[in-house]
């Protein structure tokens, strides 16, 4: 299990040094300048190459690349004497638009997308999951008919527009909810839930559908393998076979594919947060993409990755520990 | 009434706290809470809050030698956030840092201005100081200039004559947390989210004619989504009661302002003194035919539109609004209800032989105020047979791309504000051709007139202001003779106020929004 | 056409089918439509809305009129009916050349992988899971806001193609993997057929039906995904109109024109909607196992 434990992890180091030097690559080879972004309105030659000695973009790309990982692990100081601001470990660079860390500003906003993710994976799980289950289960019914129809439906809406739906129905027209505003749950818990809802609900609906019609898929798919016939065979309760039998296999890629969304949303949900103007992790990069702010986009990027490949590791573990065949196999 | 919370919303970062740097209206306004500068501008609505009045100074300032040296004596009591006095000291170092290279953005004066500033590198750099600034006692200052400036003492009323005591500045880190001399202090600050101010209890009322300090506490968000501030502010509900909009409203939040008697109440209007305009790169677009022929093509009413219709303000027909001294009425390039003369433009493009047409690109601002802007530009022109292609510029690079007079191209939509009343940090900044720089250069008209230059070398050494101001109003006309750029819109400021906030009225110094020292909570 | 025929028989796919053509008609027909209207989809009509209500349409339902059958567009009023035909046109062609993209590298890719497997598989499988774990969004904007001065359609075709081979070539690569070690293959390969003429003729051939359901399920997400780029502010420039610009610029009128977002709004739906269904019947037409 170590060992399997090691492989994976150097596997997934290897993966994230790979997107980090991809989007480095983007990023600094580009035409657009980063010090240009940073240098303001009285934009002069001199503070200019002020700025790019501070960034380091007076060195060689590989140099900036090897200073960049360094930073990551070690932190760094950009510039030096009284200009000096140094970037603590881990530094994923140093937003000189805003003065501040990147990883600074991505862990103050990461409470506000993970409410948003972790919320609607609540939701779409149990939504989604369950239609999925009785669709399959009812195979050809009204109900099957019905929920897949509505699966398909909200696997079809972008997210904007449900966003934009929800929000006039819900606070123009029924007038049920406030308009969307950030609320700390610390402060006022009944308002957070208020603020969470349309968020929840617009990515809830999309990842719902696509739910329901995977589990009810892969359900379909394993109650009809040798095993379960072989389980009915023996005269087992229908609620057996299927909890047992064919809901854990059918589940595995679900947990995959689950691991990987919530990752990603954790990253940000770029824009359910621009449309409610909630200050996450999306809202972040979607505002560094404006401004052109490219060490923000640049850690919001890796930022992003690694939640999705941390994500996918967890899962490969969580299969290892639930199935000793993988650990032979991986 | 005294005491309670304000809560101000704003869809903008702070660009900088450090009075040094601070050269952005709203960003001067914030200001005005937390320092106190030599001269400041009066706390009144409409024309009279241009007028500069005495702040830490007795007076506005005393000029002697020919305006080539002003004097200036500070008020006794007057108290920094933890009780030590305000010294001239303070205020010649205050300036000093606006002259170091690691602290820029902020107003040029000092170095144009200053006897020997050219060659200074603020107090980092330079520490034996700058010898034109004197202070004789702890109470007066004295800066020498290079040359006769008669509105110096409306200069000092720039944050960058704010004093900052030398062992309390931390350098580029001043920004974040500079030192309160004004009824406010910082208790927190966390750049593009949340600036709280609390109260300054050394700051003496009795020292100061301009701030009311009303509230206990200012809360202002930063970098909200506009729709949010406005929807928030018609509402009015709970906290947002006590809460004031730093930005006009927009566009899109008009109707629902105006069709609501209730709202439209909480409305606040106020006059500045920018104007807006679109700037003709005169080096890529040299034949003065060409650039009428945009005059008269631009929809000056669809550019408004954009930007909310008629409450963003006046149409423009000149250089100069009706808010500055010196305004004299004009429209030499006239269309009906400010639409464009399409056929007046194709007339004169034929005449300058591009009956054909031809194509020009726009640099614009990569948002959605700045497409639409861009679009309104686009549509306008090409009822005159131009071609527009937009070249959109993220907002952090905006003014360095188009400041670069080698990346400008033909068209920038651009504005400005004066620094103070009167047309001596307008016209002389946007229309010498020997101010053209590579880089950072605010003529972006690159506008190039020896006839212009001469006329504004004789009136900067015009003593008496009357006359000044009447020789730039003649210099307005005979600049846009030459149509360098398409004034398009003087603008107002249509603010939304809390249902709980008195004493809000919009201030021409702050391009017509909100004076933050003057409110305060009704309950 | 027994594709085709199969999928007449269903009633939804039938319906998908027809609102796909019709839409690819009123992208293809766009210009004629704004003749026909005399409405271009550029030119403002000032006149439409009212200035005093910082640009509100004049009229109901977003300024619905005999001149302007879907409304107008606040501020500015442009046609909403020839912005949304143009934007059609626009959604659709850089769905397709995109999807184009991706089946062409993805195929490559995928037979390479699968037909020869050893380091070329190894090198491409890791790709391949590599690009699938890659905050593709962001990572899309960046690039696009990162390249100045290029054609937005081109980049969006390249970009949205770049990132949706790895979907097509897990499954080519399954396939061929499936399909070399077949008898028909190992049959050919004693006949004496080379490698070229067996990828030719032998496995390429067979991977049509596969091909073709992951395309028409890729549709749908390059056009949502085009509509997302916009939507965030990277998608084709001013004035050419597009989906989800129409909605960006909609997100502050929702309250007080929401014509203008639920237009485009229902039209993108309608779009991605039709292509999934069509997706789902293609695959059960051409696999019957997975009629369910």
């Amino acid at each position: 299990m170590i060992v399997y434990l090691l492989r994976r992890l150097a596997v997934t180091a290897v993966i994230l040094l790979v997107i980090c030097a991809a989007t480095f690559a983007v990023f600094y080879l580009m035409p657009a300048d980063p010090a240009q972004g940073a240098c303001g309105k009285a934009c002069s030659p001199e503070r200019l190459a002020e700025i790019r000695t501070t960034l380091g973009l007076d060195h060689p790309p590989l140099v900036q690349f090897r200073d960049y990982l360094l930073g990551l692990v070690a932190g760094r100081t950009y510039g030096t004497g009284a200009q000096a601001v140094s970037c603590h470990l881990p530094c994923l660079g140093f937003s000189f638009q805003t003065d501040q860390p990147v990883w600074q500003l991505l862990t103050a906003r990461l409470p506000v997308s993970a409410s948003i993710a972790c919320g609607a994976a609540v939701l779409w799980l149990l939504a989604g999951v369950s239609a999925g289950v009785v669709s399959a289960l009812r195979r050809g019914s009204l109900w099957d008919r019905a929920a897949m129809t509505a699966a398909l439906g909200g696997a079809s809406l972008p997210v904007y527009f449900t966003a934009l739906v929800l929000q006039y129905l819900l606070v123009v027209e029924l007038r049920v909810l406030p308009y969307p505003r950030v609320v700390p749950l610390a402060e006022d818990p009944a308002g957070w839930l208020q603020s969470m809802v349309m968020p929840w609900l617009t990515l809830a609906m999309l990842y719902a559908g696509v739910y329901a019609r995977i589990t009810r898929g892969e359900l379909l798919e394993s109650l009809g393998h040798n095993y379960v016939r072989t389980a009915r065979a023996k005269g087992l309760p229908e609620v057996t076979v299927v909890r047992r039998h064919a809901l854990r296999p059918a589940l595995m890629p679900i947990v995959t594919i689950f691991g990987m969304d919530l990752g990603a949303l954790l990253g940000g949900a770029l824009i359910t947060e621009s449309v409610f103007g909630l200050p996450g992790v999306g809202k972040l990069a979607a505002d560094a993409i404006a401004g052109a702010d490219q060490p923000v986009i640049l850690g919001v990027t890796l930022f992003a990755a690694a939640f999705v490949v941390l994500a996918n590791l967890l899962v490969d573990l969580v299969y290892a520990v639930l199935d000793p065949r993988v650990r032979a196999v991986g | 009434m005294r005491g309670g919370t304000l809560h101000v919303l704003s869809t903008l970062d702070l660009e900088h706290l450090d009075p040094a740097r601070a050269y952005v209206t709203s960003t001067q306004d914030v200001g005005r809470l937390l320092y106190r500068t030599l001269t400041t501008f009066a706390a009144a609505p409409g024309q009279a809050g241009g007028t500069v009045v005495p702040d830490l100074a007795t007076d506005t300032g005393r000029p002697s030698d020919g305006a080539k040296t002003w004097t200036f004596t500070l008020k006794a009591g007057v108290k920094y956030e933890d009780g030590r006095p305000v010294t001239s000291a303070d205020i010649k170092y205050g300036v000093e840092r606006t002259f170091a290279p690691e602290l820029p953005e902020g107003p040029p004066y000092g170095r144009l201005w200053l006897a020997g500033g050219s060659a200074y590198h603020g107090p980092y750099k330079d520490p034996g100081g700058l010898a034109s600034i004197e202070t004789p006692d702890e109470r007066t200052v004295v800066f020498h200039l290079n040359r006769p400036v008669a509105d110096f003492g409306s200069a000092v009323s720039l944050p960058m004559f704010a004093p900052v005591p030398k062992d309390k500045d931390t350098g580029v880190s001043y920004d974040a947390r500079p030192f309160s001399s004004g009824p406010y202090r910082i208790e927190s600050f966390e750049p593009k989210k949340r600036l709280t101010l609390t109260r300054n209890t050394s700051w003496d009322p009795a020292t100061d004619t301009v701030r009311k300090g009303l509230p206990d506490k200012v809360v202002i968000d930063l970098n909200l989504d506009s729709a949010v501030v406005d929807q928030r502010l018609i509402a009015g509900q709970g906290e947002d009661a006590d809460a004031v909009a730093l930005e006009p409203i927009g566009p899109a939040s008009v109707a629902r302002v105006v069709n609501d008697p209730q709202v439209k109440q909480r409305l606040v209007t106020g006059e500045s003194i920018n104007t807006r305009f679109l700037s003709i790169n005169t080096r890529r677009v040299p034949d003065v035919k060409v650039r009428q022929a945009i005059a008269y093509a631009l929809d000056k009413d669809a550019l408004r539109t954009t930007r909310g219709g008629p409450i963003a303000g006046q149409l423009a027909t000149t250089l100069l609004p009706p808010t500055l001294p010196g305004y004299a009425a004009e429209d030499p390039y006239p269309s009906p209800d400010g639409k464009g003369d399409p056929a007046k433009a194709k007339a004169l493009l034929a005449e300058a032989g591009h009956a054909e047409g031809l194509t020009l690109t726009l640099d614009t601002v990569a948002s959605a105020g700045g497409k639409a802007q861009g679009e309104a530009v686009q549509a306008a022109l090409a009822r005159a047979g131009i071609t527009v292609k937009i070249n959109e510029i993220s907002s952090s690079a905006f003014y360095s791309t188009v400041g670069n007079s080698a990346q400008e191209h033909d068209l920038v939509i651009d504005g400005w504000t004066p620094d103070w009343p009167g047309a001596s940090t307008y016209l002389p900044i946007l229309f010498d051709g020997r101010l053209i720089t590579a880089e950072g250069n605010n003529n972006r008209a690159q506008y190039d007139s020896k006839p212009v230059e001469a006329k504004l070398d004789q009136l900067a050494g015009v003593a008496d202001p009357a006359a000044a101001q009447a020789g730039y109003g003649e210099l307005a006309k005979q600049i846009m003779q030459d149509a360098p750029v398409v004034p398009f819109l003087w603008d107002k400021a249509a603010v939304l106020v809390g249902p709980n906030v008195g004493g809000a009225y919009g201030h021409t110094a702050f391009v017509g929004r909100l004076d933050l020292v003057s409110l305060g909570l009704r309950k | 056409m027994s594709l085709l025929r199969s999928l007449l028989r269903q009633r939804s796919a039938a319906l998908a089918l027809g609102v796909v053509a019709l839409l690819v008609l009123l992208a293809v027909a766009a210009p004629l439509i704004s003749w026909a209207t005399g409405n271009s989809p550029t030119a403002f009509h000032g006149e439409a809305v009212d200035p005093a209500l910082g640009g509100l349409p004049r009229g109901a339902a977003g300024g619905i009129s005999a001149e302007h059958w879907l409304g107008v567009e606040p501020v500015n009023g442009r046609d909403v009916l020839a912005r949304v035909v143009h934007g059609a046109q626009v959604s659709l062609l850089i769905a397709v050349l995109a999807t184009a993209l991706s089946v062409l590298l993805g195929t490559a890719l995928g037979l390479l992988a699968g037909f020869f497997g050893g380091w070329a598989d190894t090198l491409i499988g890791r790709s391949m899971d590599l690009l699938m774990s890659f905050p593709s969004l962001i990572f899309m904007i960046a690039l696009i806001a990162a390249a100045p001065g290029v054609d937005r359609r081109l980049l969006l075709v390249v970009v949205l193609g770049f990132f949706g081979w790895p979907y097509v070539g897990r499954i080519v690569r399954g396939q061929a993997m499936v399909l070399a070690r077949g008898e028909f293959v190992a049959a050919a390969r004693v006949l004496g057929a080379s490698r070229r003429a067996l990828l030719l003729r032998e496995v390429l051939p067979n991977l049509t039906g596969p091909v073709l359901v992951v395309a028409t399920m890729s549709i749908p997400g390059c056009v949502a995904t085009e509509a997302g780029l916009s939507f965030l502010g990277v998608g084709v420039r001013p004035p050419t109109p597009s989906w989800g610009q129409m909605i960006a610029t909609a997100v502050p009128w929702y309250a007080t024109d929401p014509a203008y977002f639920l237009i485009p709004g229902v039209f993108l739906f309608v779009t991605v909607l039709a292509f999934n269904v069509l997706g789902d019947a293609v695959r059960d037409a051409l696999d019957p196992r997975s009629r369910r």
